[in-house]
């Protein structure tokens, strides 16, 4: 009898663990459930398409032919609303049933909302979260038109609205809170190169800043954004990117272990509950690398992810660990900004910065690199990552990182 | 560290700069493999390449740069 493999999510975990899946097991049943409209695109480049410069159809990756092709049932449209880990079934919100043996969640997040820290009028009309590809189309439509705008939200996703109105020439101001932009990652001296990047593309950095409230009009259209310090700012158009809430409402009445982090898993993908796995950006993973749980949100984690799962859904056994060093990079600028790794996780750091545009800064624990960022060359990025991978002990090197062309083969003396 | 052009293959690439159309196949710096990671910077930098990037794809950088066939 052939087995029947459930796939909540059609990003790219959810889609690269249907297509192992149907590699692995060629006579089973696998469907993919997703609450979007259309089928698997490239999130990467969503950002391109709001920012004016890149068509709708590069982003497109599979058309529902793909999984027509491959025996995939992919189903559109579709809310799942629980999951019945004793009788192996997922129900959806048309009352419909998958019988499972093997369920794999990959359902991602939603951005989360200002309103659910009691910020006013945060659901105004006006006011972007930006995740989908529908949301690349709204703000596109939006950012076209509008002619000011204000940026909440200092982080990896932030930065991708400020880019958006700079492209869009939507006269913007990009409120942070503390003095710099990603200051869990960067010191002021990194950061810098970005603010100078951001003006350039005139989007102005306010500081020690955020939002308040939101004013609006009559008709409920944001008009203003307020920060803590009173200070209003003139805006048709704002872009809020301040996290993620993970989409696992489904489990709440399961044994799966979620949280405000998402969904507990081992190396191998697997829950603690039997025969249900998650991949991307949904998962808490053993990282074996650091040693301890860690999350990661970057494309090619999250494809990774899907096939090591996938694999391991397969087998029926853990076959196959997962271990990744992941990277993201930020092209919105003239110069490239790329992180690697868990830059935020370090016990010490060692930094550079070479010159007004480039600028280097590796985190350490337990005397081994666990991330960094690189702003301006990137070229050191692959050495770095061999560090990661494999757990080079650095000893009293770690300042060599920063050497200009990285020696590993004189760092790192076999212990 | 970037080869010497044409090294291994005896092909070479460039890139050169484009504006995207509804035809291309675009691809993010992000998206592709280590190798061909390291070949882009290269022949950003202007120097060459082992030949690891497909001819007529289209990659997402600072700008969007084409490789073309030298």
């Amino acid at each position: 009898m052939s087995q029947s493999y459930v796939i909540i999510g059609d990003g790219i975990a959810g889609s690269s663990a249907a297509e192992t899946i149907r590699e692995e097991a060629p006579d089973a049943d696998v469907a993919v459930l997703t609450d979007e409209g259309e089928a698997l695109y490239n999130r990467i480049l969503i950002k391109e398409h709001a920012k004016g410069k890149l068509p709708e159809a590069p982003i497109s990756i599979h058309e529902e032919d793909w999984y027509d092709e491959r025996d995939v049932d992919l189903e559109l449209n579709t809310f799942v609303t629980d999951v019945d880990v004793d009788a192996h079934e997922v129900h959806t919100h048309e009352g419909d049933v998958y019988g499972y043996d093997k369920l794999l969640v990959a359902a991602g997040g939603t951005p989360s909302s200002l309103a659910s820290f009691g910020v006013e009028n945060a659901d105004a009309e006006g006011i972007h979260h930006f995740w989908t590809f529908q949301d690349a189309r709204r703000i596109r439509e939006h950012a076209e038109a509008a002619e000011t705008g204000v940026v909440v939200g200092a982080g990896l996703l932030g930065i991708d609205f400020a880019a958006t109105c700079g492209a869009q020439d939507v006269d913007a101001k990009y409120l942070m809170r503390g003095n710099r932009w990603w200051r869990y990652a960067l010191s002021l001296e990194g950061a810098e190169i970005i603010h100078d990047g951001l003006r350039e593309v005139g989007v102005e950095p306010v500081f020690d800043s955020g939002a308040e409230r939101f004013e609006v009009d009559d008709d409920g259209h944001l008009e203003a954004v307020v920060d803590p310090s009173g200070e209003r700012f003139e805006a048709e158009f704002a872009g809020v990117a301040i996290g993620l809430d993970f989409n696992v409402e489904f489990l709440d009445d399961t044994p799966v272990e979620t949280s405000n982090d998402g969904i507990e898993v081992d190396e191998y993908m697997q829950t603690d509950v039997e025969d249900v796995y998650a991949a991307g950006d949904i998962t808490r993973f053993y990282d074996t690398i650091l040693g301890e749980k860690a999350q990661n949100g970057s494309w090619g984690s999250a494809k990774e992810q899907g096939q090591v799962a996938a694999k391991n859904m397969v087998a029926d056994e853990a076959a196959e660990t997962f271990r990744w060093v992941s990277s993201y990079s930020i092209t919105h600028f003239d110069v490239p900004f790329l992180s690697f790794g868990h830059p935020t996780e370090g016990e010490e750091y060692v930094e550079k910065r070479y010159s007004e545009t480039e600028y280097r800064r590796v985190a350490l624990k337990d005397g081994k690199v666990v991330g960094g960022v690189l702003i301006g060359n990137l070229a050191p990025q692959q050495k770095l990552k061999r560090c990661i991978r494999e757990e080079l002990p650095l000893g009293d090197d770690a300042e060599r990182l920063l050497e200009e062309d990285i020696d590993l083969d004189s760092l790192a003396p076999a212990q | 560290m970037c080869m010497a052009v044409g090294d291994t293959t005896g092909t070479t690439r460039e890139l050169r700069r484009v504006r995207p159309t509804a035809a291309d196949d675009v691809r993010d710096f992000d998206q592709l493999p280590p190798a061909q990671q390291r070949e882009f910077l290269c022949l950003r930098r202007g120097e060459g390449a082992e030949a690891a990037l497909p001819a007529g794809t289209v990659i997402r950088f600072t700008d969007y740069y084409r490789v073309e066939r030298a």
